[in-house]
């Protein structure tokens, strides 16, 4: 699993002056567990982005491993990404003509990587996630529900690193919290270095590492007490 | 990758359905046209199959064709017996035989013709047997009198209120199978007697006894006609013996002045230059009609490609290749192309399937609605163009940065 | 034929255009036959045919001429004289077959439109009396399986 070592990080966006995110260093083990916290506007999704390749930098290097993501073709981070990385989108992003199982297989069948072990897998997912019915249209889902199928698709590869975008925002307190603790559970299973970016403290609490933005910059990189990581 | 693409059609299902509907109507429109017009030349060339050269008195040779094949009623000038006789004796003629339109009844032409060209013109009977009293006919697949019933011929058509010839009784003795052609709306006489009917002939019973309703129509049927004795003819069938005797009996009856002879398939052939005028503007029409809809359905696309940008980049995000994001959108766009162009080509073929038999019905004569092996080119053509045009909205969707996808604001 | 060719090949493009393209391609590559070239002598035992054709029966040709207004709307053969069709080709000879014709089949039946254009047509040539079981006509010179199109 990589370590992610990030140097002289500068993202600037058309029309604006000051660097939508400004980070000189950031380093972060592999397997550890990040909340990243901060205002809107505060550069957290940018961050993320830079992170899991979905886009580049002006400036600066991001390293996981040995890999600079930064200098990768987008193809090429495509490819890295698919690999490396499970995301859990904020707004879910499920197909709802297909069903749990197939949602979970979906970019997995679109790459053409979907083995049969593969398909146990998921489907080991599902279980793992509480869903016992995997032929379930997403259609007919709670949006807790929908939330298990997506981490359940973000795990499918076993990835190095799993970034959920604000996993909790459209669930009750119960659901955010059951949701919040199976995605540690899980990503501690495989090993994954966990990155979430939210505004829930429930699950803020959950995390043993804060890293706080401002502004495009780190306001502060703190280690939370008592929590075990 | 099918499995996707047709949950993504099902769940969008109303506009794929208005999509399909669409393309299946421009598509439909063309094909029609094109079917319509392929049915009319080819029913009509199929009618006109048995009848190479015809002779008629000089006059339109287009209404020559019309009155003598297609039955068409119209006062065609008459053309004088000895013709008749001569061609019957010509060494370049298997055979020649009148063909006399005027009379009708119910609705039915009545053809003053002989045995020969009805044997000629249709081999089979599914009953009876061909005439062989004056006072016998024969009657076509789609006339429905009865075997044996007696009639009296109108001339005109009822519908004009002409009156009917009371000095002349038909019994119908035989029917002939279907030939496909407007005879099968025929009914068959022999010619001898459509002259004494018109006075043409001078009638020995009307010259002794004046009693027509006893001795009607009767006599020998008596089909060798004589120089000098043969009463006028609306027009002669001939066959000829070779194609160089078709050319050469063609070109000696043009070149006699009370005579015209015309092969009905040059008729036609021009007619359907004609046909086909038309049916290039009409094409024209469907084709830009095609155009149109493609254009708006292209734009369509383009549209709901960009509207669902942020599912397409999350995919993207979530591992699925860009290729595959392209496969998604041109699959999807392919198989609404498909549906829409089957069920434009079978919209088509229904069109013209109804329009022909509502003219079959008036006309009489079979309007063969077909596919042509060239169709399939032209279909398959035109799903290449969808194809390629199908390409732009997945273009569109191959293109989608994949960090639109997981949020806007942040 | 001619007319509904370009008609067509708006309507459906590329696939007839193309197939038209390679049709002229492959003409260019065959013998060239002109009517002048189709007897050696007019004997007293009527027309001999030339070397030319003798050596060409069975390969494919083309040659160029006019349609004679088709006997029937819907067949599978046409006659191609040298001349248009208002000058009479049969007329000029007592012969029954004048050294101005060839009856041209095609490789389907079809239906024509303009007779009174020069056209090109090109198939296997085939020499000698032959009656067509169909139509009963009898022919000496013959292109077989012929495709054609405006010279």
């Amino acid at each position: 699993m990589p370590d992610l070592e990030v140097t002289d990080l500068c993202v600037r966006f058309a029309g604006l002056a000051a660097p939508a995110l400004d980070v000189p260093e950031l380093k972060v083990s592999a397997g550890e567990m990040l909340a990243v916290v901060g205002p809107s506007g505060s550069g957290k999704s940018t961050l993320v982005n830079m992170l899991t390749g979905l886009d580049t930098p002006a400036r600066g290097a991001i390293l996981w491993g040995r890999t600079n993501i930064g200098n990768l073709s987008e193809a090429e981070r495509d490819h890295w990404r698919g690999r490396n990385v499970g995301l859990v989108p904020q707004d879910f992003h499920l197909f709802p003509g297909l069903s749990a199982i197939n949602n979970v297989l979906l970019p997995a069948r679109l790459a053409r990587i979907a083995s049969r072990t593969t398909v146990d897998r998921a489907h080991d997912l599902l279980q793992a996630v509480g869903l016992m019915r995997p032929n379930q249209p997403i259609n007919t889902m709670s949006r807790g529900e929908m939330q298990r199928v997506a981490i359940a698709r973000a795990l499918l590869r076993q990835p190095a690193i799993v970034v959920a975008d604000e996993p909790t925002a459209s669930l009750d307190a119960d659901n955010g919290a059951a949701v919040s603790s199976l995605l540690i559970l899980l990503a501690r299973q495989t090993g994954s270095t966990l990155i979430v970016v939210t505004h829930d403290e429930a699950l803020i609490r959950l995390m043993p590492r804060h890293l706080v933005l401002r502004n495009g910059r780190i306001f502060a990189d703190r280690v939370a007490e008592g929590v075990l990581a | 990758m099918i499995g996707l693409i047709i949950a993504d059609l099902r769940r969008y299902w109303v506009g794929a359905l208005m999509t399909v509907a669409l393309i299946a109507m421009a598509v439909a429109l063309g094909t029609a046209i094109q079917l319509q017009e392929r049915s009319l030349r080819l029913g009509s060339a199929r009618a006109a199959e048995k009848f190479d050269l015809l002779i008629g008195a000089p006059g339109s040779e287009a209404q020559l064709v019309l009155s003598a094949v297609f039955l068409q009623p119209a006062a065609l000038p008459l053309l004088g017996g000895d013709v008749l006789a001569d061609l019957q004796h010509d060494d370049r003629v298997v055979w020649a035989e009148p063909i006399a339109p005027g009379d009708f009844y119910k609705g039915f032409p009545i053809i003053g013709t002989t045995a020969r060209l009805v044997t000629e013109l249709a081999p089979e009977f599914t009953e009876g047997v061909v005439f062989s009293a004056l006072d016998e006919a024969v009657i076509g697949a789609a006339v429905d009198l009865a075997m044996g019933m007696t009639f009296a011929p109108m001339h005109g058509q009822v519908e004009h209120g002409e009156a009917q010839h009371d000095n002349v009784e038909y019994r119908i003795a035989g029917r002939l199978s279907p030939t496909g052609t407007p005879w099968d709306r025929a009914i068959l006489v022999p010619i001898r007697s459509s002259w004494k009917v018109h006075g043409l002939v001078q009638d020995e019973d009307r010259d002794s006894g004046h009693d027509h309703d006893e001795t009607h129509a009767s006599g020998d049927l008596d089909e060798t006609f004589v120089q000098g004795q043969t009463p006028d003819i609306p027009a002669i069938l001939v066959k000829p013996a070779s194609i160089a005797a078709a050319y050469k009996l063609r070109q000696d009856y043009r070149a006699n002045e009370k005579t015209v002879a015309v092969f009905p398939a040059e008729v036609l052939t021009s007619l359907y230059g004609l046909l086909g005028d038309v049916t290039a503007v009409l094409s024209y029409v469907a084709l830009a009609a095609r155009i149109l809809v493609g254009v708006s359905l292209i734009m369509l696309a383009v549209i709901h490609v960009l509207q669902r940008r942020h599912t397409l980049s999350a995919l993207r995000a979530l591992g699925a290749p860009r290729w595959s994001l392209f496969a998604l959108v041109w699959g999807q766009a392919i198989v609404i192309s498909i549906c829409g162009v089957v069920l434009g080509q079978i919209g088509g073929l229904a069109a013209a399937s109804l329009i022909s038999s509502h003219i079959e019905n008036g006309q009489g004569f079979s309007l063969p609605v077909e596919f042509a092996s060239t169709d399939l080119a032209g279909t398959i053509a035109l799903l290449m163009v969808a194809a390629v045009f199908a390409a732009l909205p997945a273009l569109i969707a191959f293109r989608q940065p994949a960090a639109t996808g997981l949020r806007g604001g942040g | 034929m001619a007319h509904s060719l370009t008609r067509r090949s708006c309507l459906i493009g590329v696939a007839s255009a193309l197939s038209l393209f390679h049709t002229r391609e492959v003409m260019a590559a065959d013998a060239t036959l002109t009517f002048e070239e189709l007897y050696a002598s007019f004997s007293a035992l009527g027309l001999q045919f030339s070397d030319k054709v003798k050596t060409l029966e069975g390969k494919t040709a083309r040659i160029e001429g006019f349609m004679a207004p088709p006997l029937k709307a819907e067949s599978n053969f046409f006659v191609l004289t040298q001349i248009p069709m208002a000058l009479c080709p049969f007329c000029s000879s007592d012969a029954d077959w004048p050294d101005n014709i060839m009856v041209v089949y095609l490789k389907s039946r079809q239906t024509f439109t303009d007779p009174n254009e020069l056209i090109v047509v090109k198939g296997t040539l085939e020499k000698g009396s032959w009656t067509d079981p169909d139509t009963g006509f009898v022919s000496q010179l013959r292109l077989r399986d012929a495709t054609f199109g405006r010279a």
